[in-house]
């Protein structure tokens, strides 16, 4: 009778886990940054950005920095809260409105009076499914916190001429 | 360390003296067959022994056994077995004489096993155990759709499987499968990988197993490394007398989850249905066929096995395709010798899940990590020699092997490894008088090459010897030791003593009390040392100051009572066991955030406590025509350094299993609870979790050479996670045709 009497109020246990029950209603995505290279000291911070769109036709560095500027401006650019320095791993948080974002990248800013001059890309969430490392999109959905957006950075790319890597040619 | 040298002295003297020269005696043989009392039908496994000596057989498919190498006068024979009475007889062996016996069982209150062989690491009655034991029977397994042989594991009590990774009672937890607290033995022979010390169950198709036998608590006294929390071991069928091929067929399919917004694809079959789009090809289906041929050639018995299943599996990346091949011989040398071979090969190709997207999404993948897959191949060759020299001594010679193999194809690694195990043991066991004394050597080597871990090598050297005398009818004493020394390349060597004694009292009929004590201990694997991988953004560093095996004292006393009322409506009978433990772990390894928090690593931790009760009632009436098992086991853990609760480790546990056959027909009900961990590691920032309450269903039909079944597994549909970011197993259907081909081949 015992063993019955289990067996019935297991079955009004409902299902267990349920969407939501995380309290990660908040959209956006979180993860986990692994830095590889040395920390220089002229770090004044890094943050992960996420972008709605390439900066399509765009080759000079002031074009890409003004770029910035203005998708900032207009909420296409979204960056996180600064990250801590000088670790090797590091787990990130960023709040996003629902839609498609083109490109996750994690920025490292210098410490120059002008450091928006000096941005580089240290690192982009990519592409698992083929050989070429190009930067993968994500949708966030209303109410959903993407987690494992997991992006490998490499403190060697600050020494790059170019504040970004290459992006999708047929990118918009 | 003068210790351990007097110790291993000691140990050394006693495995010299079982090994003394025996006194030559003139032989003779005797056999017969043991049949059923009520139904006069031969019994098939029946083990017959000779009292007060190492000689005994089994019973082949026939019922016959034939005991060699006996002397002449007066001996009694014990013959046991699951569900029968034990049956003694006294007889006479004569000079010359050829004699057939044949012995009736008749139907006991005994719902487990007669006979056990690991607890000693030779074959005893259970009732002469200081230690718990559980046992899975091989038919537990064959009434089931088991894909993994740690499935029908979780339905044992104070047992929990995550990943793969056994948890008995509270020993391991979780540790993301580097290392086990609990050995696993195949037919005696250590199934451990070369590098993460852990256990690979994809090795060994469910369909040839026999009889599975857990042993709780420690176990190092005999078994060494590993076994400081049990030793689980598996027996598989041996091959039959007369020429049989057994094929099974499975399909089965995945239910939607619970929530729309969960269902990832439209291939959920209940979605196609709906949508009017049917197409079994594309629906998350599951499919298997095996196929086992046995038979007897001259005096060897052989048994091959073959397994094919593939799955879709019912989130993203969870499929695999796997192929087992597995072999068996026994050769029956004759004057009390018999050589057993057995070997295996698998291949498993399987997406690896390590995280969901999101609890909006558990199903789904991080989308860099879709079309994360590993290739894992094991090879297993195991040999064991058992020679009976008298009727009080014999030996037993062991080698074993076991290489495995595994490449990751991931987006951010291809890291792979070739890894490798050998082992050597010579086992005595010797009668002498009222003392049984079990001693042997042991010696392993083990490495890996690879990207991860280096080119690295152990190995380990042991003796051990355990004594058991019974100075009155009603009192079994227990008391041994084993000595291990245990080299790993580039840190050095360690060395452990872990002795056990145990007591087991017959209190009257059918009941007995047991109290045992031991210490254990676990040394730490080649992957906890020196792993050095980025996965999915976890960095794990190396930890060559991690030099300290972990070890564990462990206290257990118990109960146990077996009844029947065969003149009572319904023939009640009980099979009670009650048990409270204590372990005290001592620099126990487990994963911590390493100093500067930029990475994880394994670690001497410190000191950890767990005690707690267990209870299993198994129930049986009508002849065994219903059968009933509740287990419960309460579980209290902590650090002793802050009283912090160790994770993954539930504080209750429950399961209960109501099964009925008649006439054929056959059905049963598994439920499975754990309250919801109070502790993970502390890897992600939050972690939702619920506690467990899965729910299987079974039924069918056999007749003559067929059997027929359907199987729902998580009937409820429920969802839960046992390690972070990982859904278990939702809903799913499967039906089982089975056939046999054999002239005395039958189900029934």
């Amino acid at each position: 009778m015992a063993a019955l009497t289990w067996l019935c109020t297991a079955c009004y246990d409902g299902h267990g886990l349920e969407p939501g029950t995380d309290n990660l209603s908040t959209p956006g995505i979180t993860g986990i940054i692994s830095f590889e290279g040395s920390w220089p000291d002229s770090t004044r911070e890094v943050r992960v950005a996420a972008l709605r769109h390439f900066p399509h036709g765009l080759s000079e560095n002031t074009e890409l920095i003004n770029f910035m500027t203005t998708a900032f401006l207009t909420g296409d650019l979204v960056f996180s809260d600064t990250l801590a320095l000088f670790r090797n791993q590091v787990e990130y948080s960023l709040d996003l409105a629902p839609g498609e974002y083109k490109w996750i990248v994690v920025a490292w800013f210098p410490e120059l009076d002008d450091y928006l001059q000096g941005v580089k890309e240290l690192g982009a969430y990519t592409n698992t499914s083929d050989e070429t490392d190009e930067p993968q999109s994500i949708t966030v959905r209303d109410g959903q916190r993407i987690t494992g957006i997991n992006i490998n950075a490499n403190l060697i790319h600050i020494n790059r001429d170019r504040p970004f890597f290459e992006w999708p040619g047929d990118a918009e | 360390m003068r210790l351990a040298a007097n110790c291993m002295k000691f140990i050394i003297l006693i495995v010299s003296l079982s090994t003394l020269p025996l006194h030559a005696q003139k032989r003779t043989s005797i056999e017969g067959f043991v049949l059923n009392s009520e139904t006069g039908k031969a019994l098939y496994g029946c083990n017959v022994s000779v009292k007060g000596t190492l000689l005994g057989a089994a019973t082949n498919t026939q019922g016959h056994f034939i005991i060699e190498g006996m002397g002449t006068g007066n001996y009694t024979l014990i013959s046991s077995m699951i569900g029968y009475e034990r049956h003694t007889l006294p007889i006479t062996v004569e000079p010359g004489s050829i004699q057939i016996i044949e012995i009736r069982l008749t139907s006991a209150p005994i719902i487990g096993p007669a006979v056990i062989v690991t607890a000693s690491k030779r074959q005893q009655p259970l009732e002469s155990t200081p230690i718990s034991v559980d046992v899975v029977r091989g038919k537990d397994i064959a009434l089931r759709n088991v894909v993994s042989v740690d499935e029908v594991l979780a339905n044992s009590a104070g047992i929990g499987v995550i990943d793969g990774q056994i948890d008995i009672r509270g020993s391991t937890g979780f540790n993301w499968t580097a290392g086990s607290r609990v050995l696993l033995l195949l037919d005696g022979h250590p199934l451990i990988g070369g590098d993460t010390g852990g256990i690979n169950w994809d090795a060994i198709a469910p369909e040839e197993v026999e009889q599975i036998e857990v042993v709780k608590g420690a176990g190092s006294a005999l078994y060494g490394s590993n076994a400081m929390a049990g030793v689980i071991n598996i027996i598989t069928k041996a091959p039959s007398t007369t020429p049989e091929t057994r094929y099974k067929l499975t399909w089965g399919f995945f239910d939607k989850p619970a929530y729309d917004q969960w269902a990832w694809t439209d291939n959920f079959l209940m979605t196609q249905l709906a949508d009017n789009n049917l197409s079994f090809s594309e629906a998350l289906s599951t499919k298997g066929i095996s196929l086992t041929h046995s038979r007897k050639i001259g005096r060897t018995g052989i048994r091959l096995h073959m397994t094919q299943r593939s799955s879709t599996g019912y989130q993203q990346n969870g499929d695999y395709s796997r192929l087992n091949l597995m072999a068996k011989s026994r050769t029956d040398l004759g004057k009390g010798r018999l050589l057993n071979i057995s070997g295996g090969w698998s291949v498993n190709n399987h997406g690896d899940v390590l995280q969901w997207e999101s609890l909006q999404a558990p199903l789904e993948v991080p989308a860099n990590e879709l079309g994360n897959n590993v290739r894992y191949e094991k090879m297993f060759i195991n040999a064991d020699f058992r020679q009976v020299l008298s009727e009080t001594f014999g030996i037993t010679a062991k080698v074993n092997g076991y290489h495995t193999f595994w490449e990751n194809d991931f987006y951010d690694n291809n890291d792979q490894a070739k890894n490798y195990r050998l082992g050597a043991e010579l086992q005595t066991d010797r009668i002498m008088g009222k003392h049984t004394l079990t001693s042997g050597i042991e010696l392993i080597t083990a490495g890996t090459n690879s990207d991860i871990y280096g080119d690295r090598s152990t190995w380990d050297g042991a003796v051990y010897a355990e004594d058991q005398w019974q100075p009155h009818p009603s009192l079994t004493l227990t008391m041994g030791a084993r000595f291990d020394l245990h080299h790993v390349d580039s840190i050095g060597t360690d060395s452990q003593i872990s002795p056990r004694i145990g007591a087991v009292y017959k209190t009257w009929q059918g009941g007995l009390w047991r109290f045992t004590a031991g210490r254990g201990f676990r040394a730490p694997s080649i992957a906890e040392i020196f792993a050095q991988i980025i996965v999915s953004g976890f960095k794990v560093i190396p930890n060559p100051n991690l030099d300290k095996a972990e070890r564990a004292l462990s206290l257990e006393t118990g109960f146990h009572q077996m009844a029947g009322w065969p003149d009572l409506p319904l023939n009640p009978m009980i099979d009670l066991d009650a048990a409270i433990f204590y372990s005290r772990y001592d620099n126990m390894i487990d994963v911590q955030v390493a100093d500067n928090e930029s990475a994880i690593q394994f670690a001497n931790i410190g000191a950890a406590r767990i005690w707690g009760i267990e209870t299993r009632l198994n129930t049986a009436f009508l002849n065994r025509k219903i059968e009933t098992s509740l287990g419960y086991t309460w579980l209290s853990h902590s650090r002793i350094k802050n009283n912090d609760p160790l994770p993954y480790r539930p504080r209750h546990r429950a399961n209960i299993g109501l099964a009925a056959n008649w006439k054929g027909f056959f059905c049963g009900v598994d439920y499975r609870y754990a309250s919801r961990a109070e502790a993970v590691a502390n890897i992600y920032p939050n972690d939702p979790r619920v506690a467990m309450h899965v729910m299987d269903f079974r039924a069918g039909h056999s007749w003559n050479r067929y059997r027929i079944s359907i199987e729902i597994k998580n009937l409820r549909n429920y969802h839960y996670t046992l390690r972070q970011r990982f859904m278990e197993p939702v809903r799913q259907f499967f039906i089982t045709f089975e056939g046999l081909l054999g002239a005395n081949a039958t189900f029934n």
